[in-house]
């Protein structure tokens, strides 16, 4: 059976099976046939479900007897940071080795109740912190694209697994930017819906009032199907967004777009990125939308924000990890040692630095000067974003200041943080974002183009996103 | 930051690090702290807060049958003994 997982998309796929093309087995084996050939060299997933024929029999069955929906069959990865019962998950990290997940994270079981096939778990950078897989603790993710490169991160295996086709798509997790830049990295397509509009229920928990699931595909219509599947209230996630909010009408949108110009005379800034982003705003412009200058200035201080409430939320939500529970233990003589032991030697370098970041801007003496400071930022990048919003339909920027970068090239950890300084804002203010290829650089690398929208207008992200999209 | 400063924050967060980790760590926590002080530059009046999402909490009571998970968790626990998670002794009753 020759399937052409190139050009795929979750329609064709449908519509192959719909037709009797081919089967979701047919699709599984075509998949575990690429992986087998693949993953060795790019370190992609970390572990392949033993179950996958078997559901994909049961998604051939449902095509049989008229249950089949849009992604019935679908083969999809999923980053390691998401629970999926009776499967191992671990956030890629040596202190969760051997735990088993003991239930399914809410937004994974809409997808499997639609017939969607977890092929396997893919690598990423510990705990989710990370823009390049390289603080895993299993090895980097290479990038398919250019091996010498890193494939982006947090959820770097994910990017990975469709861009090299061993996944028609995946899931990851967005904090600061971990599915649109990777995405940005590996010329995929990578969303970043509200706050609240994805359950939280089940994932490993990094940064709480940032966190959230979404889609890395290989078109806009695959990440909008995903996260139509996905979304909905949730009562096992204290922040789920009621049904209510979610399905208000909307005024159509005046297809105006802003540029925070200030934003592109960020430091570092690839002059290739500057121009690719121009460009990009000529063929928007050349398609009818309106381009004007809008200023953020707080907004651009997002950053500095997102490293002190992230590392914050962090170190209290990596305090469960005392090798009691779960995962792996180091016993030491005492109580107070086999915490110590366990979680000095169970967290990689960056977690253990996030961990002491966290701890020190929640610290007394420190917190009013960082932790109340940031969340009043929060409210005012908050208020910011809102007010552009009444006279822009969305923004858009480049989603990373450069393209993807060699592996070990960045050794310093505030240059690696600096890779999320336009992805970032959008989790601040909680608001829809997506990453969608914008063509290549000089060296053939992918760039993205990053469009964020006001909170719950997720329909004005995806249709300016694919009208940028037919525009290639 | 100076090392006895990071020693304490690694004491606080339960973290057993080397003399060389600890040193690693307080240098490259520096120019970190360096970056996020920018916050401290600029002033912002308070505004409301807008929250899309509220936290909201559901009635305490129990969702699962009895014991549908005792198994699957205490498994998950690198100790066990009779039908509990066994840990280390905090109370020395000599």
């Amino acid at each position: 059976m020759n399937i052409d997982l190139a050009t795929l998309t979750i329609e064709r796929a449908h519509d192959a099976f719909a037709r009797g093309d081919f089967t979701p087995r047919d699709l599984v084996a075509a998949y575990l046939e690429r992986i087998k050939e693949k993953n060795a060299e790019w370190n992609v997933y970390r572990e392949v479900f033993e179950d996958v024929l078997l559901l994909a029999d049961a998604a051939g069955k449902r095509f049989a007897d008229g249950t089949a929906t849009m992604l019935t069959g679908i083969p999809i990865a999923i980053k390691d940071n998401i629970l999926y019962k009776n499967h191992a998950a671990g956030a890629s990290s040596k202190i969760l080795e051997g735990y088993v997940a003991t239930y399914t994270s809410s937004a994974l079981q809409r997808l499997l109740d639609a017939g969607g096939i977890v092929l396997g778990r893919t690598n990423m950078d510990e705990f989710a912190m990370g823009s390049s897989t390289e603080n895993s603790a299993y090895g980097v993710t290479h990038n398919p694209l250019d091996p010498s490169r890193v494939p982006g991160g947090s959820s770097g295996g994910s990017s990975a697994a469709v861009a090299g086709h061993l996944a028609l798509a995946a899931l990851g997790t967005d904090t600061g930017g971990s599915i649109r830049q990777p995405a940005a990295f590996t010329g995929t397509v990578g969303m970043y819906p509200t706050y609240g509009t994805i359950s939280r229920s089940g994932i490993i928990a990094l940064a709480s009032s940032l966190d959230q699931i979404g889609p890395i595909t290989r078109t806009v219509r695959d990440a909008e199907i995903l996260i139509e599947c996905m979304a909905g209230f949730d009562p096992l996630d204290a922040t789920s967004l009621p049904e209510s909010l979610r399905s208000q009408s909307h005024a159509p949108a005046k297809k105006r777009l802003g540029i925070p110009r200030a934003f592109l005379d960020t430091d570092g800034l690839a002059p290739t990125v500057r121009d690719n982003f121009l460009k990009a705003v000529e063929a928007l412009t050349g398609a009818g939308y309106e381009i004007v200058d809008v200023t953020l200035p707080l907004a651009t201080l997002s950053l500095a924000v997102y490293y002190i409430i992230q590392p914050a939320e962090a170190s209290s939500n990596l305090g469960r990890y005392d090798g009691l529970r779960y995962g792996n233990q180091k016993l030491g003589a005492d109580l107070l040692e086999t915490y110590e032991r366990t979680r000095g030697e169970g967290f990689g370098p960056e977690t253990r630095r996030r961990i002491m970041l966290g701890t020190y801007v929640l610290s007394h003496g420190y917190y009013d000067a960082y932790y109340n400071k940031a969340v009043k930022m929060r409210d005012a990048i908050k208020k910011e974003f809102a007010e552009v919003f009444q006279t822009v339909d969305a923004i858009i920027t480049p989603t990373t200041p450069s393209a993807a970068f060699k592996i070990g090239e960045k050794s310093d950890p505030l240059s690696m943080y600096l890779s999320d300084i336009f992805t970032v804002p959008a989790n601040i203010a909680q608001i829809p974002a997506i990453s969608v290829p914008s063509g290549v650089d000089e060296n053939g690398l992918p760039l993205g183009l990053h469009i964020m929208g006001p909170e719950l207008r997720e329909d004005i992200v995806f249709a300016i996103a694919n009208d940028f999209e037919k525009l290639k | 930051m100076e090392i006895p400063a990071a020693e304490k924050l690694a004491r606080l967060a339960r973290l057993k690090l080397s003399a060389e980790e600890l040193a690693n760590l307080a240098s490259s926590i520096e120019p970190i702290l360096g970056y996020v002080g920018q916050i401290s530059e600029v002033s912002v009046e308070a505004v409301p807060r807008h929250e899309l999402v509220k936290n909201v909490l559901r009635e305490d009571v129990v969702q699962n049958e009895t014991g549908a998970y005792t198994e699957a968790l205490l498994n998950s626990a690198p100790k066990q003994k009779d039908g509990f998670v066994q840990v280390q002794k905090i109370l020395n009753n000599e």
